[in-house]
């Protein structure tokens, strides 16, 4: 069952250099009980979609110009505001900044239950010690008249997660949810992420620009460039069977642990700039396949050859790169 | 050297206690003096009229400060004036602080047209002279304490307004109010939970430096006859009175000008004390 549908969703950006589309045509659904990552480099356009699905596009200068976005048959781009927090949450990168400084956890958390379930300040209190147990911070009894201040990273992150997961929402988006953290609290993170998604059956989209943090958690991948999705399928598939040279690309610049220690290959080229598109192809630049085609025309999301219908590439040239890699 | 660990003092706290023993003397003074050294406005004692500082009055008392040209003793008639002073200052801070973090917060918060109309109102207000906006409001209303309240703060709120501005400007867009959004806050929780608290400290720093501003501007205004009337003497009336006899009672102007200055200075120290301790970046304003 889908949960969560996104189609053509476009959201441009007014700066002094003219208008840029962060996101440009994007579509992806996320099913009910579905871990799904939103992959991409920075200025990819993954957390403006999220934005987007929030209702939260930084306003005056972002704006949602097409597409639409529906979350159990509401139109999410008018409804947004009343399923904050009661349906949808999100976790943001900086647990240090995402907590509101002058105010104690214990009482952030427990006032997610007073202002929609309208609890007393008692039981308010008593659900946020509920939750801070539940996401694993020790001595939750003394830590709940904290400052966000006093605690390290990892559990800031924690408490965030607590105040999101508060309202039992059906889908949690985490915008680079460990980037901020060290490497040994990243796995604490995520697998506390994966514990309560599956204890709690919602469904997770996950924006990161980690292929690490991804690879044991997700079920699907939606890979992003330049504000258009370039890939999707299931994690094994795209791992394993790269439609895209930019997919490819990005699998082999990441060091494998068992593997050779040859030079990792970096993707040639500049990220995009998103005032100068090229024409075509956004990745046209930076692509060894690249032709006149790819100049031409944008391509669009379509089944790879021989691979699962779930499996979709936006590439002219599939062929090449999935026999080139394997 | 038997290095005994060295204590970081921080920044002003001299300057603070300072700051904060002379506003208590005073606030003590000015809440139980007029208890212990009865004033009565409408007395008049001609006996004992200006006669010098430490003098023993017909009646047997002694007049520390000596007494005003119709016989009233001046340090009883201060205690009084202190009680004024201080109760418009914090009235009109109050009052001013209200109406300007209100003003400040929402221009800031929801910038556009609104900050634009909201900031040229503060612009035309700074303009205008506060001097004739008293000369005008008390020519309307009459003089009162509470008249010199509302012009005070309407001559004052332009400072809370741009200090609340910024604040919500600096807040807004940080991450914690997109987060408090997202878990399902309002634009009125997001004000009052994210952005006021945010606005506090600062704004109580301004009000420290301004609450002296006030009631310097209380005693000038009672001085040109526009604040409070004779019967309410505050300090800038018995300056005003004493102004007939500098050449032979420099006393009833005088102590009380001394009083309101070191009151004053002593306001502003604290200020500057408490600017440089919470709001570094402010010192530059």
């Amino acid at each position: 069952m889908v949960l969560l549908s996104v189609r053509d969703l476009r959201v441009e950006f007014a700066t002094s250099g003219g208008v840029v589309t962060a996101v440009d045509g994007a579509s992806f659904d996320v099913g009910a009980g579905e871990t799904v990552a939103l992959l991409g480099e920075s200025g990819s356009g993954k957390s403006v979609t999220a934005q987007a699905i929030l209702g939260i596009v930084p306003k005056p200068a972002g704006r949602v110009t097409g597409g639409s976005i529906s979350y159990d048959g509401r139109d999410l781009l008018t409804a947004a505001k009343g399923l904050r927090g009661r349906e949808i949450a999100m976790v943001f990168q900086d647990p240090l900044s995402s907590l509101n400084p002058v105010f104690r956890v214990g009482a952030q958390i427990g006032e997610m239950f007073r202002r929609h379930r309208g609890a007393s300040r008692r039981e308010a209190r008593a659900a946020a010690l509920d939750l801070m147990k539940r996401v694993g911070i020790p001595a939750a009894s003394k830590r709940l008249d904290d400052y966000p201040h006093q605690f390290s990273g990892g559990m800031r992150q924690r408490v965030m997660i607590a105040m999101a997961l508060a309202l039992s929402p059906r889908l949690l988006i985490a915008d680079e949810p460990t980037t901020a953290l060290d490497v040994t609290v990243q796995a604490q993170i995520m697998d506390l992420l994966t514990r309560l998604q599956a204890e709690e059956g919602m469904s997770l989209v996950l924006i990161t620009h980690d292929l690490g943090v991804v690879a044991g958690v997700a079920d699907r991948v939606i890979l992003m460039y330049a504000g258009r999705v370039v890939e999707t399928g299931s994690l094994r598939e795209v791992y394993e069977h790269s439609g895209h040279p930019y997919t490819s690309g990005l699998m082999a610049s990441v060091p494998a642990l068992d593997g050779p220690r040859d030079r990792l290959v970096p993707i040639q080229g500049a990220p995009p700039d998103l005032l100068a598109l090229p024409s075509g192809c956004s990745f046209r630049p930076r692509c060894q396949y690249a032709d006149e085609q790819c100049a031409e025309a944008e391509p669009v999301l379509r089944q790879l050859p021989d691979r699962p219908s779930t499996h979709q590439a936006a590439c002219h040239h599939p062929e090449g790169v999935l026999t080139d890699v394997h | 050297m038997a290095a005994a660990v060295r204590r970081r003092t921080r920044a002003g706290s001299a300057r603070i206690r300072f700051g904060f023993a002379v506003i208590a003397v005073y606030v003590v003074a000015a809440v139980i003096g007029p208890w212990l050294f009865r004033y009565d406005p409408v007395g008049t004692r001609t006996a004992d009229r200006l006669k010098p500082p430490f003098t023993r009055l017909s009646d047997g008392s002694f007049a520390i400060f000596g007494t005003d040209q119709v016989g009233q003793d001046l340090f009883a008639q201060m205690l009084q004036g202190a009680r004024i002073s201080i109760a418009v200052g914090l009235a009109t801070l109050v009052l001013a602080g209200t109406i300007g973090v209100t003003i400040g917060l929402a221009a800031g918060y929801f910038g556009g047209r609104l900050d634009g109309v909201l900031m040229r109102l503060a612009d035309i207000q700074l303009a205008f002279p506060s001097i004739l906006l008293a000369i005008f409001i008390a020519a309307l209303l009459g003089p009162s304490v509470v008249n010199v309240v509302i012009v005070l703060a309407v001559a004052n709120w332009v400072t809370f307004a741009r200090v609340a501005r910024g604040q919500a400007l600096a807040t807004r867009r940080r991450e914690f109010v997109d987060a408090s959004r997202t878990l399902g806050a309002g634009t009125w929780r997001l004000i009052t939970r994210c952005v006021l608290p945010a606005c506090i400290a600062p704004v109580l720093v301004v009000a420290t430096v301004e609450i002296g501003h006030v009631i310097l501007a209380e005693a000038s205004l009672s001085f040109l006859g526009l604040g409070t009337p004779a019967s309410t003497p505050s300090w800038g009336v018995t300056i005003a009175n004493g102004r007939n006899y500098l050449a032979d009672a420099w006393w009833i102007s005088t102590i009380p000008g001394i009083a309101l200055a070191f009151l004053v200075i002593s306001l502003g120290v604290l200020g500057d004390a408490l600017r440089d301790r919470y709001d570094p970046r402010l010192r530059s304003l």
